[in-house]
C-alpha cells in the first residue's frame, strides 16, 4: 500500500548542499540521496549537521545552495508541506502526539488528508482509516484508545502511521528508537523492514549504531558539516561505524577495574505493587549499580525512592549505617544523594539560564554569606568543574540550553560534583548524546566511583550497562527478576541480561542480529 | 566576564558539538537587547523635549517619577513573582484593599503607624493567602489570585460602602509627601524598594532559587530547592509590596481609594514584562522593570502635558505595551 503501488523505483537526492547559521558552516556541499526499497542510514554526531540535513530534506529549511530532486525532477521547498505534497513523510525525534486525543484522532485529524465530508470530519471512516494503517504497520492498537495511556513505542508507531497517512514513497525517521528499550526498538525494526518491503525509501537517523548495522542498506556519515563517507551494507560493523563518525577509535569500557568496597546504601523492602515481592538493594562503597527493566516494570520508582522523586514510604532506606527517610529530592541531598533525572531539558535543567547557575544549584550555600551569593566563587568553581567534566562552552555565562545534550549532561554531573555528594543517582546516563561524549560520561561516573562515591544508574542501553556496571539489577513487572555481577570472568552476555528482562515477554520481530553478543 | 573561554575550552578528539561556540564575538547582543527600553525612553524623551516647553523641566522629571512611584512600589513585588513563574493579579486589587484597611485603622484607632502596619500586614495576608493556594494547594496562580484579588476588591467596596474615607491626619500625609533632596518621600520610598528588590533578587541564594523555580520548576525541584517555599515568599513580598503602596497611596492622595485594583494590576504585570522580563518566568531583572516602570509613566506624563484625553492614555500605553511586545518577538528572531 505505502507507494508500492507505484511502478518502479525513485530515487530522491540531494546534492551540493550548503547551509551557513551567522557565519558557521552547518553544511558544506552534502550529498545524500535514497531510493525506495532501501534504508539509508544517515549517521553523525550532534552539531555534525544531521538535523540541518533533515531539515533541508523537510522542507522547514532552505539551504544556502543546493538541489533537491526525485528523478531528476527538481523540488523546490518552501514549507514543510512542499515536502509531503512532493512524498517526504518524517517522524520526529520528539513526540507529537495529543494526548488527550484518540489514536484515530492522532493519526488522522491532524492531517489535510483527514477523511471528511463537506468539511465535517468523518469519524467512522477516521477510525477504519487509523486502523488500517496500524494495521499495515502490524500494530494491534484500538484506534478509539487515547492516546495518552500508550507506551513509548506504540506511540511512535502511531507518528509512523500519521505519516503513513499521506502515502509517501520517502520517508525520514529521525532517531525513532532514542526512547524505546530493546524489545520495543525489536519491534520498530520489524516495521521498517516491512516498510522497506513494501517499497518506502527509508532515511534512518540514529545515535544506535547496532541497529543501524542489523536494518541499513547504507550508511552516510557527517562531520563537521561535511560528508565524511557512504559504507555499502557488508561493510557496516559498529567498529567501522564509529571511526566513520568519531574519526577515531572510540571503545567501550569493558566494566569498571576497581573493585567495589563493602555496603553503603542499602533499600530494604520496597513494595512497587500490591502482592509483588518487595526489593531489596544495596549500594557498595566505590560501586556503580544498574537497575534495568522494561517499561512499566518498575525502574523510575526504584531510583526515584533513593533520589526522592518518588518517595516510597513503604521502604527502609539506610545510608552509611544510618537509617533515613527520603522524603523528597531535598531530604535526599541531606543525606548526600544527587538526581541526574531523564529528561534533562524537562526535569534536570533551566535551559535559558547560564551554566554557572545551573551548576552552583545544588549547592548554594557553598558560594555565599549570610544569604548573599558570591558570584564569582559560583563561576570560578563552575569553571573548575568545567575543566573537569571537560564541558565545552564559551563561558559559564553561556544559557546551558545552548550547548550539546552531552555537555548538558555534564554540566548536571558537574552540579552534583560541586555539591561533594557521595551518591550519584542517574536515569539513562548517555541518553541523547554523542558517541565521544558518552565516552567521556563513562568515565566520570566510573572515577567518581573510583574516588569513593557511589553510582545507581538506570539505562536502557545493554552496551552502556555493561560497560560501567559493577552489578546489575534487573526488574520484572515491580520485582527483581535477576541480579548479574560484571566484573572479572563472570560478565554475563548481552543475550543472558535482555532474556532476564523479557523473561515471560518474547520479541516479535525476528531481524537477522549482525551484533557480536560477547 | 571574560577571563574563561580558552581554558574551559580543552582539546578533544571530538568534534565541535555546537555550531557557533568559539565565536566569542556574540555577547553583546544581551546588552542590546538590555538597552531597547532605555534606548526607547531616551527617544521619547528627546521627542516629548521638542513637543512641550514643560517636559524637561526639573519639576516635570520629578512629577514623572512621582506618578510612576506606586506603580513601581507594586512592579517590584510583580517581578519577584513573575520571575517566579506565577502571575499575581491580586495586586492592584491589594492595593486597594490594604489602603482602605489603612484608612479605617488610622480613623478609628487615631493612630496612623498603627494603621501603616495594619496596612502593609494586610497586603502580606492576602499574599500569604495566594501563596499557600497555588504553590501550597497547587491551584494555577493565576486562577487563584483572579479569585483572591476579586475578593479583595469587593471587600474593599464593602468596607467603604463606596464612599472614599477621608479625615486622615496630616502626619500621616506627610509620610508620603515630604520633600527630601528635591523629591517626595513616595518616590524615595520606591527607589529604596527597587535598591532592596534588585539586591535581594539579583545577589543572595534566594534570588539564585527565585529564578531556578521560574526557570523550571520540576528540575529547580528535583534539584532539592524548597520550590513550593520560594514560590510562597514570592507571593507574600509582593503582598507586602501592594501593602505598602496601599499605604502610601492612600497618605499622598488623603483618601481611602476603593476603585484602583483593576488598572494597577494590568499596568505593574505591563511594567515588568515591557521591561524584557519573560512572563513564562525565570529571565529578567529588577533594572528591567524600572525601566518597564519609567517607560509607562513618561509616555503618560507626555500625554498629559500634550493635553490629551484621560481614557486615551490608557489607550496610549496599551499600544506601547504591544509594540513592545513585538518588538520582543523580533529582538529574538533576529
Amino acid at each position: 500500500m505505502t507507494g508500492s503501488d507505484r511502478a518502479g523505483t525513485a530515487r530522491l537526492t540531494a546534492s551540493g548542499v550548503s547551509h551557513h547559521y551567522g557565519g558557521v558552516a552547518a553544511l558544506s556541499d552534502v550529498g545524500f540521496d535514497v531510493a525506495t526499497g532501501e534504508v539509508h542510514a544517515l549517521l553523525g554526531e550532534n552539531g555534525a549537521g544531521k538535523s540541518t540535513l533533515v531539515r533541508v530534506l523537510t522542507g522547514a529549511l532552505v539551504p544556502d545552495a543546493g538541489k533537491l530532486a526525485i528523478d531528476g525532477r527538481r523540488l523546490r521547498f518552501h514549507s514543510p508541506r512542499d515536502a509531503q505534497a512532493a512524498g517526504i513523510g518524517v517522524v520526529h525525534q520528539d513526540y507529537h502526539l495529543f494526548p488527550d486525543l484518540t489514536v484515530a484522532e492522532n493519526v488522522c485529524a491532524v492531517s489535510v488528508h483527514a477523511p471528511s465530508r463537506a468539511r465535517i470530519v468523518d469519524r467512522r471512516r477516521m477510525v477504519a482509516t487509523a486502523h488500517d494503517l496500524l494495521h499495515e504497520l502490524g500494530v494491534d492498537v484500538d484506534p478509539q484508545r487515547r492516546a495518552g495511556g500508550l507506551d513509548a513505542a506504540e506511540r511512535k508507531l502511531i507518528e509512523i502511521a500519521r505519516a503513513l497517512l499521506q502515502r509517501p514513497r520517502f520517508l525520514l525517521l529521525d532517531e525513532p528508537t532514542a526512547a524505546l528499550e530493546p524489545r520495543e526498538t525489536d519491534r520498530l525494526l520489524g516495521v521498517i523492514a516491512r516498510l522497506r518491503e513494501r517499497g518506502t525509501g527509508i532515511i534512518l537517523v540514529s545515535h544506535r549504531l547496532g541497529e543501524v548495522c542489523r536494518i541499513a542498506d547504507r550508511a552516510t556519515a557527517l562531520r563537521d558539516g561535511r560528508q565524511v563517507d557512504t559504507l555499502p551494507r557488508p561493510e557496516l560493523t559498529p567498529t567501522a561505524l564509529t571511526h566513520l563518525i568519531v574519526g577515531s577509535t572510540v571503545s567501550e569500557l569493558q566494566g569498571p577495574a576497581h573493585h567495589a568496597g563493602p555496603t553503603a546504601l542499602e533499600v530494604r523492602g520496597l513494595r512497587l505493587r500490591d502482592g509483588a515481592t518487595p526489593i531489596d538493594l544495596h549500594v557498595g562503597e566505590r560501586e556503580l549499580v544498574a537497575v534495568i527493566g522494561l517499561v512499566g516494570s518498575g525502574v523510575p520508582a526504584v531510583l526515584g525512592a533513593v533520589a526522592g522523586s518518588v518517595p516510597s514510604p513503604s521502604a527502609s532506606i539506610t545510608v552509611d549505617g544510618r537509617a533515613v527517610r527520603i522524603t523528597g529530592p531535598r531530604a535526599a541531598r541531606r543525606h548526600g544523594i544527587g538526581f541526574a533525572p531523564e529528561d534533562r531539558k524537562r526535569t534536570g535543567l533551566m535551559l535559558q539560564q547560564s551554566v554557572a547557575a545551573n551548576m552552583g544549584l545544588g549547592s548554594l550555600s557553598n558560594w555565599s554569606r549570610g544569604g548573599f551569593t558570591n558570584r564569582s566563587s559560583l563561576r570560578s568553581s563552575a569553571e573548575q568543574a568545567g575543566r573537569v567534566f571537560d564541558i565545552r562552552c564559551r563561558s559559564v555565562d553561556q544559557p546551558v540550553g545552548s550547548l550539546s545534550g552531552g555537555n548538558q549532561q555534564k554540566v548536571l554531573l558537574g552540579r552534583w560534583h560541586l555539591a561533594g555528594v557521595s551518591t550519584l543517582v542517574v536515569q539513562e546516563p548517555s541518553q541523547g548524546v554523542d558517541i565521544g561524549a558518552r565516552h567521556e560520561i563513562h568515565k566520570h561516573l566510573v572515577s567518581f566511583a573510583a574516588d569513593g562515591g557511589r553510582v545507581l544508574f538506570s539505562s536502557s542501553d545493554m552496551d552502556e550497562v555493561r560497560a560501567i556496571a559493577h552489578r546489575i539489577y534487573v526488574l520484572h513487572a515491580g520485582e527483581v527478576s535477576a541480579v548479574f555481577d560484571n566484573t572479572g570472568s563472570e560478565r554475563p552476555s548481552r543475550a543472558a541480561v535482555t532474556e532476564a528482562m523479557t523473561t515471560d515477554a518474547r520479541s516479535h520481530a525476528h531481524l537477522p542480529d549482525q551484533e557480536t553478543s560477547a | 566576564m571574560t577571563q574563561t573561554p580558552a581554558a574551559l575550552r580543552q582539546p578533544s578528539t571530538v568534534p565541535d558539538p555546537a555550531p557557533g561556540r568559539g565565536h566569542r564575538r556574540r555577547r553583546p547582543r544581551v546588552d542590546v537587547d538590555a538597552l531597547f527600553v532605555p534606548g526607547l525612553i531616551l527617544v521619547l524623551g528627546l521627542a516629548l523635549t521638542f513637543a512641550s516647553p514643560f517636559f524637561l523641566t526639573g519639576r516635570n522629571l520629578g512629577q514623572v517619577l512621582l506618578q510612576g512611584a506606586v506603580l513601581g512600589i507594586v512592579a517590584v513585588g510583580a517581578t519577584f513573582v513573575i520571575i517566579g513563574g506565577d502571575l499575581d493579579l491580586s495586586i492592584g486589587f491589594n492595593v486597594a484593599l490594604s489602603g482602605i484597611v489603612t484608612a479605617l485603622v488610622i480613623v478609628e484607632s487615631g493612630s496612623w503607624p498603627l494603621g501603616v502596619v495594619c496596612g502593609v500586614l494586610c497586603g502580606m495576608l492576602l499574599g500569604l493567602v495566594n501563596g499557600l493556594l497555588s504553590a501550597g494547594l497547587g491551584v494555577p496562580a493565576f486562577v487563584a489570585t483572579l479569585g483572591t484579588g476579586t475578593i479583595a476588591a469587593g471587600l474593599a467596596l464593602w468596607l467603604t460602602n463606596g464612599v472614599t474615607i477621608s479625615g486622615l491626619p496630616p502626619a500621616f500625609a506627610a509620610l508620603a509627601t515630604t520633600e527630601f533632596l528635591g523629591l517626595q518621600t513616595l518616590v524615595w520610598f520606591m527607589l529604596g524598594l527597587f535598591v532592596i528588590g534588585g539586591v535581594v533578587l539579583h545577589m543572595t541564594n534566594f534570588g539564585i532559587r527565585v529564578f531556578a523555580a521560574g526557570g523550571n520548576r520540576d528540575a529547580a525541584f528535583l534539584a532539592g530547592i524548597a520550590v513550593a517555599r520560594v514560590r510562597l515568599a514570592n507571593f507574600v513580598i509582593a503582598g507586602a509590596c501592594g501593602g505598602l503602596a496601599g499605604v502610601l497611596l492612600t497618605a499622598r492622595v488623603q483618601a481611602g481609594q476603593p476603585g484602583v485594583g483593576t488598572s494597577l494590576t494590568l499596568f505593574a504585570t505591563a511594567a515588568v514584562i515591557l521591561g524584557g522580563t519573560s512572563i513564562l518566568g525565570g529571565r529578567g531583572s529588577m533594572v528591567r522593570t524600572f525601566f518597564g516602570v519609567l517607560l509607562i509613566s513618561v509616555v503618560e506624563n507626555g500625554l498629559n502635558l500634550l493635553g490629551v484625553d484621560f481614557s486615551l492614555q490608557e489607550v496610549a500605553v496599551g499600544v506601547v505595551f504591544v509594540l513592545a511586545a513585538c518588538s520582543e518577538v523580533f529582538r529574538r528572531r533576529r
